[in-house]
């Protein structure tokens, strides 16, 4: 008798490897035997050291995660999709699953015998080779190189997966309670110390405000040279001013500063600042045991890269990185932070590469990341802004000067492009002769959009105030971040044009406290995430911070903790803002990289209840938001 | 004939009846559910007739694909005249006459928990032809999908939603064909879905 539910089964697996390489009849025969079962998001196929079953499974619907547990945390592996193959561990070995498997989203499977399956294994040549090629190869399908989702080889731990751990966002641990000296102190006495104590370093301290540092190499370098009296003062041979940093830093964040400053000691203190009491001290070594493999090593692999592919690879590593940190619920910041940090030596490096091709640059210039980048705050593949700012050249020389910033812009964007980002829509790049100029134009195109903000024919975007100096001249950057300060000061024209941005945006909840849902042409009810609640908060920032004349604090959340600190009355409503900034990042990142998109739009139906209620508290302060702005740039003329 | 005039019941309604016999196995170890889905020729419980039965297995939050039944039923000597037969079902099928096709059927679902969509009409409608035939009410116990897609949601009791509207709300992909095996599989995978989050106590 046709089972016609069996000729639907077969309908979809003929379109999957190795299934593929089947006839129809005995696609049906399979299909005839399979059992369909439904996970819902959280439950679990089987469990790492489960003895297996009798089944193999190919996910039908849904997302299935594979998960490691390595230093007693669940690491995710994979992320299984429509067609993926999982739990073939048994049809080769004898011992228990290795992973877990964990539905991520409500998915239905359908489960094979394998002991009815094993016969097709060894009767098709296609078929027995497929297996044997995904099981040497590493991938999950070897006939798949770009999306290798398909096939998930049970038995095989590569060190490659494993480099996506999270320790890296973890608070590292240090001594807190370092040795100090005051710098009176005879050399020779703490030389004396820490050969005693076995450290390699002591902090110098003047009313336990730390004040320098002396370290193995200071001894070697200026007292072993003889360059010193062994009996002189520690304050002529320390090292001054010391690298600090705040508590509870993140392991990531730890190595880059040692990286940044070149140094291999950091002395905490509590608030990361000089000027206030030490709280600790943190060595290379305190870095070197508290990871295996981290961000660090990204950067370092982007400094050696030479193609776009190759940096595809690392900026990939960094998505991994993200999913673990937003899977373990790592803290917003921490997780920013590196991501931005990491993007940044991403677009040095692409401007090397592009200096490299196109030869020497004909004048000093600086490049500066716009929009998320510039803010420091971008998690996911989305657009790239930026623009170039080039010293001043002769009239008859500017031409060709322009020239070759737009080709070197152009290489730096389609570099980013095949990376995976996106082109702005808005064409805000470099790329765009409107924002590749010299040094005077740029100036005067600040002064323009200060001084005239809302006038017709002036392409102003606020973006270009989030500008984040990436690469070339430092002057140029300081001479333009010191105009801008100074046309900003007091023009009220301008912050009631920002300030308006900020209102007129549309608002998210409705009249009943309902999510205000849009509906895309396919019928699915979505929330404009970025427009209703994002780019509010970074306006609002944004026009706040440059009113108090700050221009240093480049991230929202940051700023909104700055904000928090100079004006006490409001306090409590920006301490607010920034959790609620964190909240919305979170829930862009989450969803955005579960469904490969950009997150600005959230799918309604597959928020959790709990996202829906973070999502309108958000919504709530910003409305609060908008009455502060409103009232203090005066805004009720204006709308 | 005799059991035609009630003196003798066919063996195959006392098959059935014998399995209800023993103690029903409870819903959650192991019971057999057989989910169920009609095509008829109308609305009208009294003069509409079944044209087919399509029905799938499941144990264990399993759907087995291969514990599987579908019915067409000759409508040939039927009194209605309201008859269409789907296209897609006048091809090369074996038609069983309505005394055949429910033999079959009760003796494919045995003492199974029968689980349907919007399963009132349905039911009743086996219920008249096992009547016209002289025989008793369906005994298996019936779950209706819509009744726990209202008590997971919340709704009222008696709101009802098609098969298309819940296949959306589950996000599971429809069926083009409208055959009644391709909507008894989908409703297994609603059952699956719903199985969990409603307490079955009966």
């Amino acid at each position: 008798m046709r089972n016609p539910i069996a000729e639907r089964i077969s309908d979809f697996l003929k379109k999957f490897a190795p299934f593929s390489y089947l006839n129809y009849a005995e696609l049906v025969s399979i299909s005839d035997k399979i059992r369909v079962l439904n996970l819902d998001k959280g439950e679990v196929l089987f469990k790492v050291d489960q003895t297996p079953s009798q089944y193999f499974y190919i996910v039908s619907s849904g997302t299935i995660g594979l998960t490691i547990i390595s230093d007693a945390e669940d690491n995710l592996i994979d992320k299984c999709t429509e067609g993926a193959i999982i739990g073939l561990r048994p049809i080769f070995a004898k011992n228990n699953y290795l992973m877990t498997a964990t539905a991520r989203e409500d998915a239905i499977v359908y489960a094979i015998s394998i002991a009815d399956f094993k016969d097709y294994i060894y009767n098709h040549e296609e078929v027995t080779n497929f297996f044997l090629e995904s099981f040497s190869s590493n991938t999950r399908n070897p006939h798949d190189e770009e999306h290798r989702g398909k096939l998930i080889s049970q038995n095989i731990i590569s060190n490659e997966q494993v480099t996506t751990d999270i320790q890296y966002f973890q608070p590292i641990k240090y001594n807190a309670a370092p040795i100090v000296a005051a710098p009176t102190d005879i050399v020779k006495f703490i030389a004396q110390t820490m050969a005693r104590t076995k450290i390699g370093s002591v902090i110098i301290q003047e009313n336990n405000y730390p004040i320098g540092i002396v370290t193995d190499h200071d001894l070697r370098a200026k007292i072993a040279t003889g360059l010193f009296e062994v009996d002189c003062k520690t304050s002529d041979i320390m090292s001054s001013p010391v690298v600090t940093v705040t508590e509870n830093i993140s392991l990531a964040e730890a190595q880059m500063m040692m990286l940044k400053h070149n140094v291999g000691y950091l002395c905490v203190t509590k608030d990361g600042t000089p000027n206030t009491h030490i709280s600790g001290i943190i060595s290379e070594h305190d870095v070197v045991v508290a990871q295996a493999n981290n961000p660090g090593v990204l950067l370092k692999r982007i400094k050696k890269a030479n193609s776009a592919t190759e940096l595809k690879i690392i900026r990939e590593k960094l998505t991994n990185l993200i999913q673990n940190s937003v899977d373990k619920n790592i803290p917003m910041s921490h997780i920013t932070n590196v991501a931005s940090e990491i993007t940044k030596a991403l677009t040095y490096r692409i401007i090397e590469l592009g200096i490299e091709e196109l030869g020497p640059t004909p004048s000093t210039f600086a490049w500066f990341n716009l929009g998320s980048q510039g803010r420091s705050e971008q998690t996911l593949l989305t657009d790239v802004d930026n623009m170039i700012v080039f010293n001043d050249v002769s009239p008859e020389n500017y031409d060709n000067t322009q020239k070759y910033f737009l080709k070197l812009a152009e290489f730096v964007v389609d570099t980013f492009v095949k990376i995976g980002y996106k082109r702005c829509v808005n064409l805000n790049m470099a790329t765009n002769p409107l924002w590749c100029k010299s040094l005077t134009d740029w100036m005067n195109q600040y002064s323009l959009w200060i001084s005239t903000p809302g006038k017709k024919g002036n392409t102003f975007n606020a973006t270009f105030f989030d500008f984040d100096f990436i690469y070339g001249d430092h002057i140029i950057e300081r001479t333009l971040t010191e105009e801008v300060s100074t046309k900003i000061a007091d023009n009220k024209m301008f912050y009631a044009y920002l300030g308006t941005e900020v209102i007129k945006s549309p608002p998210g909840l409705s009249f009943f406290g309902n999510l205000n849902l849009e509906t895309n042409p396919e019928g699915v009810e979505y929330f404009d995430l970025k427009n209703k609640v994002l780019t509010p908060l970074v306006n609002a920032a944004r026009v706040l911070v440059l009113n108090k004349n700050i221009i240093g604090h480049k991230n929202t959340n940051q700023r909104y903790k700055m904000l928090a600190e100079i004006d006490e009355k409001n306090e409590d409503l920006f301490l607010q803002c920034a959790e609620a900034y964190h909240d919305v990042l979170w829930l862009k990142t989450e969803y955005g990289l579960k469904d490969e998109v950009d997150g600005d739009i959230l799918p309604i139906k597959e928020l959790t209840k709990l996202d829906i209620t973070k999502l309108k508290s958000c919504i709530k302060v910003i409305s609060q938001l908008q009455d502060l702005i409103k009232n203090r740039f005066q805004l009720t003329y204006f709308t | 004939m005799e059991w035609l005039i009630g003196k003798s019941d066919p063996v195959f309604w006392k098959e059935y009846t014998d399995t209800f016999s023993g103690t029903q196995s409870k819903t959650d170890d192991g019971a057999r559910f057989v989910v169920f889905d009609c095509q008829k020729t109308g609305l009208d419980w009294k003069n509409d007739s079944i044209l087919s039965i399509g029905c799938v297995g499941i144990i264990n939050n399993e759907l087995i694909v291969n514990d599987y039944l579908e019915l067409y039923i000759d409508q040939r000597g039927n009194t209605t005249t309201t008859v269409h037969i789907n296209p897609t079902i006048s091809g090369q099928v074996v038609r069983y006459t309505e005394l055949e096709a429910i033999s079959k059927f009760l003796d494919y679902i045995k003492n199974a928990y029968l689980v349907g969509l919007n399963t009132n009409l349905d039911i009743e409608m086996i219920n008249q032809v096992l009547k016209r035939n002289g025989l008793g009410k369906l005994k298996n116990i019936i779950l209706d999908v819509n009744v726990m897609h209202n008590l997971k949601k919340k709704i009222s009791y008696d709101s009802s939603s098609s098969l298309e509207e819940l296949c959306d709300m589950y996000n599971l992909t429809k069926n083009h064909r409208q055959n009644t095996s391709g909507n008894a599989y989908l409703i297994g995978l609603l059952f699956l879905k719903l199985a969990k989050h409603v307490k079955l106590d009966y």
